[in-house]
């Protein structure tokens, strides 16, 4: 199978370039398999970030067919060939395939991403946890599991063009902290969920709910924290 | 490249951004928010490591029906008594309250009971219901929340740097900091700290079927050795039941949690037999998984395998909404590699999963080692000679805090010594090695090979023929790995990472099989053909492995709970 892989080294190279490599696939191999194939037997000096190959950590999220994609969840049997990889969008290119998360996460702790207890030292002694019907969180239940793969960042084309956006990973970490019912001291957040890069810069297109590759809909979240705005 | 290191001073130096090593952050920083704290992670903060890759959950006795008592017999019952009783008690004692700091103070969410009480889920090996989970995913949970509570906080990250080497004062009697590689630039960094934690997590990836995480190598093994710590029980390898079969794709090996077992689903071999019916008639699938692993592995051998060389993992008779409901993390990634985990049998394999052994450590998480703390895989005696599921995320979260808090209350009388900068110049020209070399081998191949040995000699049975080999081979191939050579360039070179990775695994490899061939006994996950009886007239021992002397051993100090006190009241009654 062809992979084509966008080498880059911001260092020396002046643009991006293609280069192609034939790798010899075997069943139930995923993107990231491909490119330790290629790393092993084709070029040693290919870079990438991995870590627990299972889509559990999004360290592999990248660019693959001109889509969002974990390389360790993509098998290469639902690709079609010639494979194009390409780093994420949006993010600057460290080498290869690894890009800087710094931007990512920098938006991330706008929305002040932390659980704020009533007293949060954690050397102090903890209250009982809170006695939480599960009906009440079945909508927050679903946009809980972010993994902060970047995917949805790099797919949002308002991200590309506004970059005071803080983008959908932020934005829905923030409501599901808003929704949360357990946090006692909520707040404040608003200023940056109203903000010039918070939720009226949403354009609403949606390209976050198809590349987030745990499910989340991070448009929905947007949507309501607006509403929440609205109402308040 | 030059060499030259960029200089970094701290207060604390964490190596390690998993569970232990962030939960180790936050502790310190709320002992005393001025101090200056830098933690080192491998890959991005709070993103690797295994802490992550916890599917199953934490065990804490939080029921009023429950007790940490309870919890102490079972972990020692499962541990087969090599435990140290202090450091197991410290586990018990203290998980609930760090479940409680989990859930009130860092934001973690965990499943609930119809009631909003929360729910805690069947294990193997225990007399009570107490792994608290969310879903089948809980290390994300985990993990992303003590994330974002450093948000909160100032300190540094290091991101993606490899911890290279401790390295001790001038007069050498302490730990004074660590040569760090950063890999986005290649360039090293010499760190001087009043307080080193080593939290880097152990990582057995050095079998053909593993579970961590890939960057996984057994670093702090390595480092810790070479500084000159006591390791113990290193012969303790624990393979989980359950490794998924995944054909070349580097998932093989990646856990299906156990709490499919404890919900009820069958192993099955290739004909159709539930085969622990011949190993444990009365646990069956939910014995400790020491016991369900080498049963597997003895089907297999027995030529009772499928075709690809696993056994049957089949949760289809619970039922396929059951299956989908309460673990849909597991059916995704079976799908992935096309198995229906609700309507049909899934392949699975024994795989190597987690280090009992490690760095000796008092409850404060010391070492004999001045200026040098350890957390998590990393340490040993916790868990004995074999590892509940669920010990191990309450090991890393209960021993980070109280590493947190030691280092904070070091930092008050441990002054600030000067790193030996000829110990580190040594550490950073062998780390430049294979980068320095124009020809060489690739560490690759090294690492299938030592893969080899390991899962063929050192696996789930052993005995003194192929253990001796194994230490022929891992010696041999030491040799060959002091010639790798990876392509010029420093910045994100894999292949340089990988012959620093091979350098940990080999080192880590051997004193597994040296522990291995010490302990002429059966016990836990350790298991000799030639010695197939536990002998607690002998072998109620550690062995003790440090540089420069020969293995020795010394007495488990049975100060809470004797063998025979389960006798009179067995641990986990089967459910």
């Amino acid at each position: 199978m062809i992979f084509r892989v966008k080498r880059f080294d911001p260092t020396c190279d002046r643009r991006p370039s293609w280069r192609a490599y034939t790798v010899d696939v075997r069943p139930k191999m995923s993107v990231l398999d491909g490119l330790f194939w290629i790393l092993e037997h084709a070029d040693s000096t290919l870079s990438f970030r991995y870590s627990c190959r299972a889509g559990m950590c999004g360290s592999c999220a990248m660019v693959v067919n001109g889509r969002e994609a974990l390389a360790c969840r993509l098998r290469l049997a639902h690709v079609a060939a010639p494979v194009h990889v390409e780093p994420l969008r949006s993010l600057p290119v460290i080498k290869d395939l690894v890009v800087d998360m710094t931007p990512f996460f920098e938006k991330y702790r706008a929305v002040d991403p932390f659980y704020r207890a009533e007293d949060p030292a954690v050397t102090g002694p903890a209250a009982a946890p809170a006695v939480v019907r599960p009906e009440s969180r079945e909508l927050v239940d679903l946009q809980l599991g972010c993994i902060s793969c970047g995917a949805c960042y790099s797919a949002c084309p308002v991200v590309a063009l506004n970059p005071e956006f803080l983008g959908p990973a932020a934005l829905n970490r923030a409501y599901v902290l808003s929704a949360d019912e357990r946090e006692p001291a909520a707040g404040d957040r608003a200023a940056a969920i109203l903000g010039d890069g918070g939720v009226h810069a949403c354009h609403a297109v949606g390209n976050c709910v198809a590349a987030c590759p745990v499910g989340i809909n991070p448009l929905l979240s947007i949507q309501l924290l607006r509403k929440g705005a609205t109402d308040r | 490249m030059d060499g030259d290191w960029d200089d970094l001073r701290c207060d604390i130096l964490i190596l390690g951004g998993g569970g232990a090593g962030l939960m180790a952050a936050l502790h310190a920083y709320d002992t005393d928010p001025r101090l200056d704290i830098v933690v080192v992670a491998k890959g991005l903060v709070g993103k690797s490591g295994c802490t992550r890759l916890v599917q199953g959950g934490f065990n804490a006795a939080l029921d009023p029906r429950d007790s940490p008592e309870l919890h102490f017999r079972d972990t020692l019952a499962g541990g087969q008594f090599l435990n140290d009783q202090d450091l197991a008690w410290t586990l018990v004692t203290e998980a609930p309250e760090i479940v409680r700091k989990l859930e009130a103070k860092i934001g973690c969410f965990f499943d609930r009971r119809e009631d909003g009480q929360i729910h805690q889920k069947a294990f193997a090996g225990q007399s009570f219901d107490r792994t608290v989970h969310r879903g089948d995913l809980t290390g994300i949970e985990i993990t992303s929340r003590l994330h974002d509570q450093l948000f909160a906080r100032s300190m540094r990250i290091l991101d993606e740097t490899r911890a290279v080497e401790l390295i001790h004062d001038r007069a050498g009697g302490r730990i004074a900091g660590a040569l760090l590689l950063r890999q986005q630039t290649g360039t090293f960094v010499l760190a001087r700290a009043r307080v080193v934690l080593l939290a880097t997590g152990g990582g057995p990836r050095m079998y053909t079927y593993s579970a961590p995480s890939l960057e996984k190598a057994g670093d702090g093994y390595a480092m810790a050795y070479r500084a000159g710590c006591d390791l113990i029980d290193m012969e303790m390898m624990q393979f989980h039941p359950t490794g998924l079969l995944a054909g070349a794709s580097r998932l093989s090996g990646m856990v299906l949690e156990e709490g499919l077992r404890g919900a009820g689903a069958w192993l099955l071999n290739a004909q159709g037999e539930r085969f622990m019916a011949r190993y444990d008639p009365v646990r069956m699938e939910r014995a400790t998984r020491d016991v369900v692993a080498r049963a597997s592995y003895q089907e297999i051998m027995a030529g009772r395998g499928t075709p690809a060389g696993g056994v049957l993992l089949d949760a289809s008779h619970l039922g396929a909404g059951f299956v989908a409901r309460h673990f849909p993390g597991m059916v995704a990634r079976c799908a992935e590699v096309g198995f229906d985990l609700t309507r049909e049998p899934v392949e699975v394999v024994p795989t190597a999963h987690f280090h009992m052994g490690g760095v000796r450590i008092d409850v404060d998480c010391r070492t004999a080692l001045p200026g040098l703390l350890v957390a998590g895989e990393d340490a040993g005696g916790v868990h004995g000679a074999n590892r509940l599921g669920g010990n191990g995320v309450a090991e890393s979260c209960v021993f980070g805090a109280r590493a947190g808090r030691t280092a904070a209350q070091l930092c008050a009388v441990l002054a600030a010594v000067e790193p030996d900068a000829r110990e580190a110049e040594q550490a950073r020209d062998a780390a430049l090695a294979p980068l320095r070399r124009d020809r060489g081998e690739s560490p690759v191949r090294i690492r299938r090979e030592l893969e080899r040995v390991m899962w063929q000699h050192v696996g789930l049975v052993r005995d003194a023929a192929g253990l001796a080999r194994a230490l022929a081979a891992i010696e041999e191939l030491e040799e060959r790995a002091a010639g790798t050579a990876a392509p010029p360039g420093a910045r994100w070179n894999l292949t340089w990472q990988q012959a620093l990775d091979v350098r940990s695994l080999l080192l880590a490899a051997r004193l597994t099989a040296a522990a291995a061939s010490y302990r002429r006994e059966s016990r836990g996950s350790h298991a000799r053909s030639d010695f197939p009886e536990r002998d607690d007239a002998h072998w109620l021992v550690h062995i003790h492995q440090a540089a420069g002397r020969a293995p020795w051993t010394e007495p488990v100090r049975l100060t809470r709970l004797r063998p025979s006190d389960l006798e009179a009241r067995p641990a986990a009654a089967p459910q």
